[in-house]
């Protein structure tokens, strides 16, 4: 056994360089590699929008984030609504940034407010920003934030921002579940 | 909501964009079939035979109306009625974004615009950050505007196109710009500029895009202060000037007219009269407007309107709205004068003569003239009304804007009617007229004269429906108009409606005011049959107790107890049955009588020693009784002595109602003892 294991090393080496069967060696094993092991566990193990159970199971995690990627279009939906990306969309890469910058002006700007995700939606000319803010600052303040946000995505992205916003008095209000 | 509903229009927009086009195209098809035969003869074999049958049908195209872009969704917004159940749409949907109390809608509109001013102060501060453009074609409106520095390269096309966009400090630096290196500029655009100039008196324009300041704005303290620049920039530009001719003096005239310059205003006319240049109407409306500054006294004033009026004719002028609003604005300052009402009517019917449609400004001034508070009642507003009724209207004057409030104002206290009101207030909620209604300030003031006259005139019930769908989203009663409203209730004993009324007070912030919290406990404190709404009452009462005992220090009117509301708060407890509390009341009236403005009223104190002895609570009568005593109240004395014979009371008790009710004799008792 452990001479099967060192002759798969060397192999996995061999693969890993580029230097694509060498020796004999290498190649009487090949076949056992390919049906019983798999070469590329380690790279294809997704862990994006995945979080991981704590000891004391007190992570606090909202809908959309107790639901894994794979559930995206069936229990929850995508952050990000636009067009860019099918068949002969406009603008997807330039998308892609514009919508980063946006979330991050909001995290920014909103500054511990956001509860849920930031969610994007173009339709027409317009940018639609929507999500879940905690009423932990004055209704006032807030409509200075609103009014302020606005008009300086408007300035940048050189189209009309709206801010289509829900509070919540309390953050324990859009906890799922713990895990 | 708002935004879904923006979203909607758009839809609609594009498919009616298409819908439009086809009809046009359409349209244009018929045209050109129809130039080859203008007439076209139904031609029907049973008809031919048939003379009678026979007809000429001659089709006539309409003419085809001219739109504009937005004219389609301005159809389409036509056929929406305002909410009422709804915040106005420049509040966020969504309940702690929407606000009740006047205060809450001013500052959230404001601070919203607050900050749209803020990004505007980044793009201006920083424009090289606001450089990425991807936007196809170009919006100028979001670009960070180009400035310019004596070095900039500035054509006189540029110059024109800021005067053409009203950006009034950008057009005075380029005129530097351009002075500075000596390049002569066209007469016509020395013209605009100086046009541009005299019009927004040197200062950048308010501009269309922070329209909510305007509409808060408070009125300004005094309109007729001269605010002109004596050495500004348009006096420098008009002396300049190598060819004055006499659009540059009726500029410069209107501009000094504006600011209430009025000295030099009418100082350049008598320029302009001696070299004979001619003016055009809109000077002399500007000069008419400076009258009442120009001349001291009715008759003189009069005279001199007369005298430019006279000019105007010689200059072979036809007068516009203006002159005529200008000469009844002269008339409504006459004050008491006898003529002012005949020489109005005079007025009005010249303009009939003349073909020209009064202004709503126009039926303002009539107003002012002929419902002064201490003259004779006048109708006029119903000759008015009649020929308003069913118009849409639109802004012709200024002035226009105040026609509603004097209107509302004049139904209520110079003629008192209802019908009347409906009818003005069914003419502002037509079409786009209560963009007619002025601002924020007139607003309310409209709705304050209206809910007042409802309240003394209209049924209760009635009016109670009419609150409900206008407050709060519409108007938020101030707490003099919220007063009213309870003491109308009151007066029609519809209590009932008082509890929906504390939770409003609470909500438009009207909890704090003094008059409005003791008038309601007083109201509730007479007490009604209904058990259930005693009960309500009780929690009510309840409420503004903890309320004004957990007042913050730092709050600049506080709410002081007074010996009344106590008695009160009581009253209301016992009504509700509840013992315990009516006690706690009593306590602290006691305790804390140095703090306490005035004394109860003895009813309250007798309803409690009654209620206290009727659950067989002795000591707590006897308690009510000592502090009766102390602050006077007699008569609750004579109660518990016919009380006594009553009620079991022990010796020990007895002892000391007999001291406190006769003193003297008891420690006469005592001393000879």
């Amino acid at each position: 056994m452990t001479s099967i294991m060192k002759s798969m090393r060397t192999a996995l080496k061999c693969i890993k360089n580029d230097k694509i069967v060498a020796s004999d060696t290498v190649g009487s094993f090949l076949p056992l590699i390919s049906t019983s092991f798999h070469t590329s566990a380690v790279c294809s193990k997704a862990q994006a929008g995945r979080y991981k159970v704590t000891k004391k199971r007190d992570r606090p995690l909202t809908y959309e984030q107790a639901n894994k990627p794979h559930d995206i279009g069936h229990r929850k939906s995508w952050n990000s609504w636009n067009t860019s990306n099918l068949l002969d969309g406009l603008r997807p890469s330039e998308t892609a940034i514009e919508d980063m910058f946006i979330r991050k002006f909001m995290s920014g700007t909103w500054h511990k407010l956001f509860l849920s995700e930031v969610i994007i939606k173009r339709r027409h000319n317009m940018i639609f920003i929507g999500g879940i803010v905690h009423q932990a600052i004055h209704a006032r303040k807030m409509y200075f934030l609103l009014g302020y946000t606005e008009e300086i995505l408007s300035y940048i992205l050189k189209c009309p921002v709206k801010l289509e916003l829900q509070t919540v008095s309390d953050r324990k209000d859009v906890v799922f579940k713990y895990i | 909501m708002a935004t879904s509903l923006r979203l909607c229009v758009l839809n609609w927009k594009k498919n009616i964009f298409k819908s439009r086009f086809f009809s046009i195209s359409n349209y244009v098809r018929n045209l050109s079939a129809t130039e080859s035969t203008y007439e076209v003869t139904v031609k029907d074999s049973d008809a031919l035979r048939d003379e009678k049958w026979s007809v000429k049908e001659e089709i006539v195209i309409p003419k085809r109306i001219p739109r504009g872009p937005t004219d389609i969704l301005k159809a389409l917004a036509a056929t929406v009625d305002r909410d009422f159940t709804a915040p106005h749409y420049k509040y966020h949907d969504d309940p702690y974004f929407i606000p009740a109390s006047n205060v809450t809608k001013r500052s959230f509109a404001l601070s919203k615009e607050s900050g749209r001013k803020a990004a505007k102060y980044f793009l201006e501060k920083y424009p090289d950050s606001f450089k990425n453009n991807p936007a196809e074609p170009n919006i100028q409106d979001l670009m960070p505007v180009e400035k310019i520095t004596d070095d900039s390269e500035i054509s006189e096309d540029f110059l024109l196109d800021c005067i053409h966009k009203v950006e009034v400090q950008n057009a005075i630096a380029a005129y530097k710009n351009i002075k500075e290196k000596n390049v002569s500029l066209s007469h016509e655009t020395e013209q605009f500029l100086l046009e541009l100039l005299c019009f927004f008196n040197c200062e950048e324009s308010p501009g269309d895009q922070f329209s909510e300041e305007q509409w808060f704005k408070k009125l300004s303290v005094r309109e007729t202060r001269k605010t002109w620049k004596d050495n500004g920039l348009a006096e420098q530009l008009f002396a300049s000037m190598e060819k004055k001719d006499s659009q540059a003096y009726c500029a410069l005239l209107q501009g000094r007219a504006k600011y209430f310059d009025v000295e030099r205003a009418y100082d350049l006319y008598q320029k302009m009269q001696e070299k004979q240049i001619p003016a055009n109407t809109e000077t002399y409306n500007s000069l008419l407007t400076l009258v009442p500054f120009l001349r001291e006294g009715s008759d003189g004033r009069w005279s001199l309107a007369l005298e430019f009026l006279e000019n105007m004719k010689r200059e072979r002028l036809f007068p516009n709205i203006g002159t005529f609003n200008a000469l009844l604005e002269i008339l409504s300052k006459f004050g008491l004068w006898r003529s002012a009402k005949p020489l109005a009517l005079k007025v009005m019917a010249e303009m009939k003569l003349l073909n020209i449609e009064p202004s709503l400004g126009s039926y303002y001034y009539l107003l002012t003239i002929f419902c002064k508070t201490s003259g004779p009642t006048s109708p006029i507003l119903i000759d008015i009304m009649q020929n308003l009724e069913d118009k849409d209207l639109k802004i012709r004057h200024p002035k226009d804007v105040f026609f509603f409030v004097t209107a509302m104002d004049v139904c209520h206290n110079h003629l008192v009617d209802k019908k009347l009101a409906y009818r003005v207030h069914a003419l502002l909620q037509k079409g786009n007229n209560y963009c007619l209604i002025g601002d924020s300030f007139r607003e309310s003031i409209y709705y304050q004269h209206f809910f007042r006259l409802l309240c003394k005139t209209e049924n209760i019930d009635v009016f109670l429906e009419f609150y409900n769908k206008y407050v709060p989203h519409i108007y938020t009663p101030e707490p003099s108009v919220m007063l009213d409203i309870i003491e109308t209730i009151d007066l029609h004993g519809a209590l009932h409606y008082l509890p929906q009324l504390w939770s409003d007070i609470i909500v438009f912030n009207h909890a704090v005011r003094e008059q409005i919290v003791t008038t309601v406990l007083s109201i509730m404190a007479r007490g009604t049959e209904d058990l259930e709404l005693q009960k309500q009452f009780g929690v009510i009462a309840w409420d503004i107790k903890e309320r004004i005992d957990s007042q913050e220090p730092r709050m600049r009117s506080q709410i002081q107890w007074t010996g009344q509301m106590l008695g009160d708060i009581m009253m209301v407890c016992l009504n509700a049955g509840e013992m315990d509390k009516a006690w706690e009341m009593m306590l602290k009236l006691d305790k804390e009588q140095d703090r306490i403005i005035g004394n109860a009223k003895s009813e309250s104190l007798k309803r409690f020693c009654l209620a206290s002895l009727e659950h067989g609570k002795y000591d707590q009568a006897i308690f009510c009784l000592k502090h009766a005593m102390e602050v006077g109240h007699t008569d609750i004395g004579n109660l518990m002595k016919e009380q006594l014979k009553h009620q079991n009371f022990t010796e020990m008790q007895e002892m000391q109602i007999q001291s406190l009710l006769n003193p003297e004799t008891v420690e006469n008792e005592q001393i000879t003892e």
